[in-house]
């Protein structure tokens, strides 16, 4: 890249990071993994720059990159990190504790990877059907029937009622 | 749940997402340059294969670059362009006689922490690779001086080997081999702008990426054309001066203040401009009042030297010039 290509990546960064670092907090659940995650893609972009000729483009591109790498990891299944100290179990109740947010956290990371991103382009960034399926490469049916099926299981997982989460009903998947 | 409940609730859940480092640029563009030194160190494995293999009589002067703008026969080898601001973070050092545990902390200025306390200075580099390092306060029973850390002394240049940094001396040869390391934490007893990680200012990238061209009609300096005494040449009632030595230490004064530091001139050549690339560092010194010249900061953020007729010229990182000298 040249100077002028290395500090429009730069505006790049600055301007979009928080938004796909949220995108990809979703996709993964984990700030870490996340930050992995945007790390790689802006890798990715930064290696074509020069042919990613507006922001939005650009956006388009590393968003694509990043949910496409995120599910190749989860195919490889990598063994990427060793616990070597004993970590604390939660609190018996912590799970009784759940907000709905967090039982949404849950019920979205219980989810297959390639399901997990068709809801969170579709529901998080609000891209079509059409763009999903071109952000993802896949047909707009395939989108229609994951969108379709990744929200039954969510809603089945969501349909046993949690003490203490009065935040809102969620089951039947009616408030 | 509906569709509109999980839009909330995703937004909700994304607001826990963390907020992006300051540097990611920054470090991803380091990462980009690691990435191309390994393709082309791939490249120059599988040349040296088919050179093997083939038997062709490839000498080492066709793989050498080709020799940059300004460059003499004793010249060391040119670097290729760096980017300073990957230094830019906390280094576990590994250099003869380095204890295990000592820090290398980079970022406006320079923290070594060593058993027995941190030790702070300057450091200077350029998109030229140069580098230079000086050592001007410690604590704690650290009574070190830049002599006393010889992988930092000798270091005159610097490259990135993977996720290592390498510092280098004149000659090429590696004085210290760097890891990335984690921030060693908070410590009860050091002050946290030592142990804190280090954040890329805009500031920090005028100073290390600045790559302005030496002005027009300007000759650019040398190691020799700099040693010696000089003066201001609006001299002022007060005596300032600067001394530059051959052992890359000058020695001189604002006027009433004595100080003294370390300086070299690069090698990047076509790296840097049209050649002339100053390096410089400052100590302490007093703060005694008097028609000064400010010379340790004209030093320490100098990015280039030229001549203009017999006067030494001194410009700074983003192009505009800081200080005129001339012998005295």
């Amino acid at each position: 890249m040249s100077r002028d290509s290395d500090e429009s990546f730069r505006a790049f960064v600055t301007t979009w990071s928080p938004g796909l670092l949220r995108t990809a907090f979703l996709l993964t659940g984990d700030d870490g993994h996340a930050e992995d995650l945007v790390q790689a893609a802006l890798l990715k972009a930064s290696q074509r720059w020069r042919r990613l000729d507006n922001p939005e483009a650009a956006y388009s591109y590393v968003r694509t990159v990043m949910v496409n790498t995120h599910i190749g990891w989860h195919r490889r299944r990598r063994v990427t990190e060793h616990l070597v100290g004993d970590v604390a179990a939660p609190p018996p109740a912590a799970h009784e504790q759940f907000s709905a947010v967090e039982r949404t956290a849950a019920a979205l990371a219980a989810l297959p990877p390639g399901m997990r991103a068709v809801l969170v382009l579709r529901y998080y960034d609000d891209l079509s059907e059409a763009q999903a399926a071109a952000a993802l490469g896949c047909s707009v049916g395939n989108i229609k029937s994951q969108t379709s099926r990744g929200l039954d299981r969510m809603r089945r997982f969501l349909a046993v009622p949690a003490a203490g989460a009065d935040e809102v009903n969620v089951s039947k998947g009616k408030q | 749940m509906n569709d509109d409940q999980l839009r909330v609730h995703l937004d909700r859940q994304a607001d826990l997402a963390p907020v992006p480092t300051p540097d990611l640029a920054e470090r991803v563009l380091q990462r980009r340059s690691a990435s191309r030194r390994r393709r082309a160190g791939l490249l120059g494995t599988a040349i040296a294969i088919v050179v093997l293999l083939t038997g062709v009589p490839l000498t080492m002067a066709a793989l050498r670059p080709t020799p940059t703008v300004g460059a003499s026969p004793s010249s060391p080898p040119p670097r290729a362009q760096q980017n300073p601001l990957g230094l830019f973070g906390f280094w576990s050092v590994d250099a003869p006689d380095v204890d295990d545990g000592v820090l290398l902390r980079l970022d406006s200025r320079l923290v070594v922490l060593l058993g027995c306390g941190p030790v702070e200075g300057q450091w200077q580099a350029n998109v030229g690779g140069d580098f230079l390092a000086g050592v001007s306060s410690w604590s704690g029973s650290c009574s070190t001086t830049t002599a006393g850390l010889p992988w930092l002394a000798e270091a005159a240049g610097f490259e990135f080997d993977g996720a290592d940094a390498v510092l280098l001396d004149a000659t090429g040869t590696p004085t210290a081999r760097l890891h990335l390391s984690a921030p060693p934490g908070p410590s009860p007893d050091m002050w946290p702008g030592y142990t804190e990680p280090p954040v890329v200012t805009d500031a920090d990238r005028q100073r290390f990426t600045g790559n302005p061209a030496l002005p027009a009609g300007l000759r650019p300096a040398t190691t020799d054309t700099m040693i010696g005494r000089w003066i201001p040449v609006d001299n002022p009632d007060s005596t300032p001066f600067v001394t530059f030595s051959d052992d890359r230490s000058w020695t001189g004064s604002d006027g009433c203040n004595g100080i003294a530091g370390r300086w070299q001139i690069g090698t990047g050549g076509a790296q840097i401009g049209t050649g002339g690339a100053l390096l410089g560092t400052t100590g302490a010194q007093t703060l005694i009042g008097c028609d000064y010249r400010p010379i340790g900061a004209w030093l320490s953020t100098t990015a280039l030297a030229g001549f203009d007729g017999d006067t030494l010229v001194l410009v700074g990182p983003d192009g505009n010039e800081i200080g005129r000298l001339k012998a005295g």
